[in-house]
């Protein structure tokens, strides 16, 4: 889990990508164990019971991926691992297509 | 149509409506509920007999070849009309709306400028009735309805009353934007004289609604694939503020999590 999100965000740094992390643990938690795991992405910190964000997403269970593309459009929802790297290299790929013809002009 | 139409409005199950958000809390009230709405049903559930009744043979007779309009046998509206204005003025919601859409079937032999504003005033009354109640929904779906049908300049003055009398924004929206669209019946033009003004109002003073997206053709809001992320404003870690939306370029990995 965790080992993947860091690679991940290790190897697409130069790309247009953002991980952020919608997290459930006590502030606490978060705050000791965040620097020696090595989770350098934004995280917001929505505490044990959840805040905000967690209600209006409707997210019961963890962990929970939405990956949006960069239009801010819901692509692939309850991918992990391989598969959330597939989505993310997938739309960086359309991404890199798309913006093609406007370098163009 | 109309009567399926109709027949919605009345179904509608008598539920709160759902939770404004905190921001909208201050000015949102409770719709008023129809205050006849048992009689009404039981109204609504005898006419759709009728009615059903009534298209079944016109069917018949079409298939007859029947051609002569006298042997065509009387639009249920005619008979049920005197009942629908008796509940609409002991104060039913639902009746106003029904005497607005009925209107020309249970008068066949009303026409010109007499029917015109005749109907006129049945439309005003159900946007003066059915505002801010539980059925202002049903209303606003009427409005493509009554394009249909009838005259531009009277639906187009029902809109633009009920804009200002509602207090649900997203509904004056859809209105506006129904509006902007709708087309009269066997035409592929635009029905309403104002349909560019309707287009024009609903950018400027809705924006932020959900026809106003629509009409600008951004995808709906919401959480299914293919559907535009919700937006949301927070705090990180580190005590900085930041949107979703400030990301808009980027591909997102949004990931709920733990380390627990």
């Amino acid at each position: 889990m965790l080992p993947h999100e860091k690679a991940l965000v290790e190897r697409q740094k130069n790309k247009p990508f953002a991980l952020i992390g919608i997290n459930t643990d006590a502030p606490e938690t978060f705050r000791e164990r965040a620097p020696k795991e090595g989770v350098t992405w934004r995280n917001v910190l929505e505490g044990r019971s959840g805040g905000a964000i967690v209600r209006d997403w409707g997210v019961h269970a963890f962990p929970t991926i939405y990956v949006l593309d960069a239009k801010g459009i819901v692509r692939f929802t309850g991918v992990r691992d391989e598969a959330m790297d597939r989505a993310v290299e997938t739309l960086l790929a359309e991404l890199e297509h798309d913006s093609k013809p406007a370098e163009k002009r | 149509m109309l009567n399926f139409l109709f027949t919605l409005a009345l179904a509608l199950p008598q539920q709160p409506p759902p939770a404004a958000p905190a921001t909208q809390a201050s000015t949102a009230q409770e719709p008023i509920p129809d205050p006849l709405q048992k009689e009404l049903l039981a109204l609504a559930g005898e006419f759709n007999t009728a009615r059903h009744a009534y298209d079944q043979r016109l069917d018949e007779l079409r298939k007859a070849g029947e051609s002569d309009p006298s042997a065509l046998p009387p639009h249920p509206s005619i008979a049920f009309w005197p009942r629908v204005e008796e509940l609409a003025q002991r104060g039913s919601i639902g009746a106003r709306l029904w005497l607005a859409l009925q209107f020309t079937a249970a008068h066949p032999g009303l026409e010109g400028a007499a029917r015109d504003e005749a109907w006129r005033t049945r439309v005003l009354a159900a946007v003066e009735a059915c505002s801010n109640s539980t059925l202002e929904r049903d209303l606003v779906r009427a409005f493509t309805s009554l394009y249909l049908d009838a005259p531009p300049a009277l639906v187009d003055e029902a809109l633009l009353d009920f804009v200002k009398r509602t207090k649900q924004r997203e509904l004056a929206a859809e209105a506006l934007y129904r509006g902007s669209l709708a087309r009269p019946r066997g035409s592929k033009g635009l029905a309403s004289i104002q349909a560019a003004e309707f287009e024009k109002r609903l950018q400027q003073d809705f924006a932020d609604s959900a026809a106003a997206r629509a009409a600008r053709g951004e995808p709906e809001v919401g959480l299914a694939v293919g559907k535009l992320a919700p937006d949301f404003v927070a705090k990180d870690a580190d005590g900085v503020a930041f949107k979703l939306s400030d990301y808009r370029g980027k591909v997102v990995v949004l990931d709920f999590w733990g380390f627990w």
